[in-house]
């Protein structure tokens, strides 16, 4: 068996609130992703998806279990070791506007992220913003985030988290502040990533339709517990604990359609 | 059908000014509730619906240009703030998405519903109404003394909604009033919605951006677009039939559907700016079925089937494409 690109281990986070009262944010969770996989993890606000993911990206460390990145601990890597760890593994967010520095122009945003510097920069610039749809990207380099709509945002979002070359995508709910008609644009660019990248994601999502459209494998959250993983289709088709039954349940279904009816054939 | 409908808007228009540009928010909009209705009204943000909303309750900053709103057969549309009093509470009331923001941080929430009973039902023995008013939220009683503060999301929208009943409204205008919320929680705020309807025979107006949610919850649907009412009917029969192009690319997109090639139904483009006005319909430039005229002259509503109407080319001009064209081009 290969090693994977994710591994999470008993992972255990608590977090204190006050003297008296802490909050289990994890409790033993155990999460791998492959080289190239799709893993959605879907729960409700509060079950400890987003530390799970701020975990993954080293970010925030555990109290108990480990986290394996190819193979490697993160928690027994040095500075240096980590920072090039980390690079592999990138997130996008929720809400674009707040990821971006409101001062500095999609060029500086980039040019963080880039390891070449110069003229070769510029150029693979350009090429950022084009494989995300900002075409022709040289008109986009010096726009500051004000001067995008919501959808450019994201897509400048992901441009920088794709020049480090990353293997893993990290991405917190990326579609909750998109618009209805928007967000297929997104996923369609998400789609195409995977495919010319080989990139694997960490899907956090609330949203049913999404998990189900696009992930390989499903993972489901209730309180700081994996409850059930699987793949998408038997999960979300024939879930096997109350709970996903209950989340599935409770997702209003267009009529004319069962809810099994997302992808045409 | 008796009487004048609870709630009519015809061609209503309203545009915002700002120092610089005028944001053309609603543009000729058609929608009428009658008694004990409950009609969705969707759209993407920015298309208009809060401000449909606001309008009828006399909550914008600007006036109406053109067109008119009847409350019961009474107009409303140029109404001085003290009119407002007689139709804000009842026979209207309204929730919004985010309770939070409306309720006051520093009162415990039976005060906050008192207030409400105080104003509207004058004389009534107070706190057993407000009793009575929780348990008809199905909350609590003892959440009367918590601050809002002290409750959960869910629980917070079913004390706004007990501000809103206490006023014994004949019309409950939820402007998105589920968004905030985890889906579990969504579907028992939907439960309490049409139990509420039911036990008070009250009128819905349900404003949502979520198609699956307002199917669920109404009779009867309008779709909104750049500030338009493109398109409207009988829920099974918008969904079982969707005529304008933005409707059906707005369900294929809901679900996020794939086509043969695997790549999910989107709709190009992004939905326009309101600065400016433009002649023709809004949504030309994303429309895969555009034709010349589309760009030339919005249509009328044109009847595809009993009370299944639609704005668009395709179909025909309409009665209205004149007057339309008339509330295209004010001052």
């Amino acid at each position: 068996m290969t090693v994977p690109l994710l591994e999470l281990r008993d992972v255990s986070k608590t977090f204190r609130r006050s003297r008296t009262e802490s909050v289990v944010a994890l409790c033993s969770v155990n999460l791998h992703v492959a080289a190239g996989e799709t893993v959605a993890l879907v729960g409700e606000s509060g079950s400890g998806k987003s530390t799970l993911g701020r975990i993954a990206l080293g970010l925030l460390a555990p109290d108990g279990g480990s986290v394996f990145v190819a193979g490697r601990q993160l928690q027994q890597l040095g500075a240096a070791e980590l920072r090039r760890v980390r690079a592999e593994m990138q997130p996008i967010f929720q809400d674009a506007a707040a990821a971006l520095n409101p001062r500095r122009s999609a060029r500086g945003h980039l040019l963080q992220a880039l390891a070449v510097r110069g003229a070769a920069m510029e150029t693979e610039a350009i090429a950022l913003l084009e494989s995300v749809g900002l075409r022709p990207g040289h008109e986009y380099l010096n726009r500051l985030p004000h001067e995008l709509s919501g959808g450019q945002r994201q897509r400048l979002t992901l441009a920088r988290a794709l020049a480090p070359q990353p293997r893993l995508i990290v991405a917190d709910e990326p579609l909750s502040g998109a618009d209805v008609s928007i967000r297929g644009q997104i996923l369609n660019l998400l789609l195409d990533i995977k495919q010319q990248r080989a990139i694997a994601y960490l899907l956090i999502t609330h949203d049913i339709s999404v998990a189900r459209a696009f992930a390989d494998r499903v993972a489901v959250m209730m309180m700081g517990r994996i409850v059930e993983t699987g793949p998408a289709e038997r999960v979300l088709r024939q879930p096997e604990h109350a709970y996903t039954r209950r989340l599935l349940g409770a997702v209003p279904v267009l009529p004319g359609r069962s809810a099994g009816a997302a992808s045409a054939q | 059908m008796n009487g004048p409908p609870l709630l009519d808007i015809v061609d209503v228009s309203l545009s915002y000014r700002t120092r610089r540009r005028v944001v053309h928010a609603l543009q000729a909009v058609n929608l009428s509730i009658a008694e004990g209705e409950a009609v969705g009204l969707v759209g993407e943000s920015g298309s208009g619906k809060s401000t449909v909303a606001r309008a009828v309750l006399g909550l914008t900053p600007a006036h109406i240009e053109s067109g008119s709103i009847r409350v019961a057969g009474r107009d409303v549309t140029h109404l001085t703030e003290d009119g407002w009093v007689g139709v804000r509470g009842q026979p209207i009331a309204i929730v919004f998405q985010d309770p939070l923001s409306y309720l006051n941080p520093v009162m415990r929430v039976g005060r906050q519903i008192a207030e409400s009973v105080e104003l509207h039902t004058p004389g009534l023995p107070v706190d057993a109404r407000v009793r009575e008013l929780l348990e008809q939220v199905k909350l609590p009683v003892t959440c009367a003394v918590s601050y809002p503060h002290e409750l959960s999301g869910g629980m917070r929208q079913r004390v706004l909604l007990a501000i809103a009943i206490a006023c014994r409204p004949k019309l409950l205008i939820a402007d998105e009033p589920t968004t905030a919320l985890d889906v579990t929680t969504q579907a028992e705020i939907l439960t309490l919605l049409k139990d509420l309807r039911a036990q008070l025979n009250m009128a819905m107006l349900l404003i949502s951006h979520d198609l699956g949610i307002v199917a669920s919850a109404c009779d009867r649907i309008y779709v909104m677009y750049a500030g338009r009412t493109i398109e409207w009917g009988r829920t099974a029969s918008i969904f079982e039939a969707p005529a304008h192009p933005y409707t059906v690319g707005l369900m294929h997109a809901a679900q996020a559907d794939r086509d043969r090639n695997g790549r999910f139904v989107t709709i190009a483009g992004e939905p326009p700016n309101l600065t400016g006005l433009q002649a023709g319909c809004p949504f030309v430039a994303r429309c895969s079925r555009a034709m010349p005229q589309c760009t030339e002259l919005m249509p009328g509503p044109v009847a595809l089937q009993l009370e299944h109407a639609v704005r668009c080319w395709l179909y025909g001009a309409g009665q209205s494409a004149a007057a339309t064209g008339r509330n295209g081009a004010p001052s």
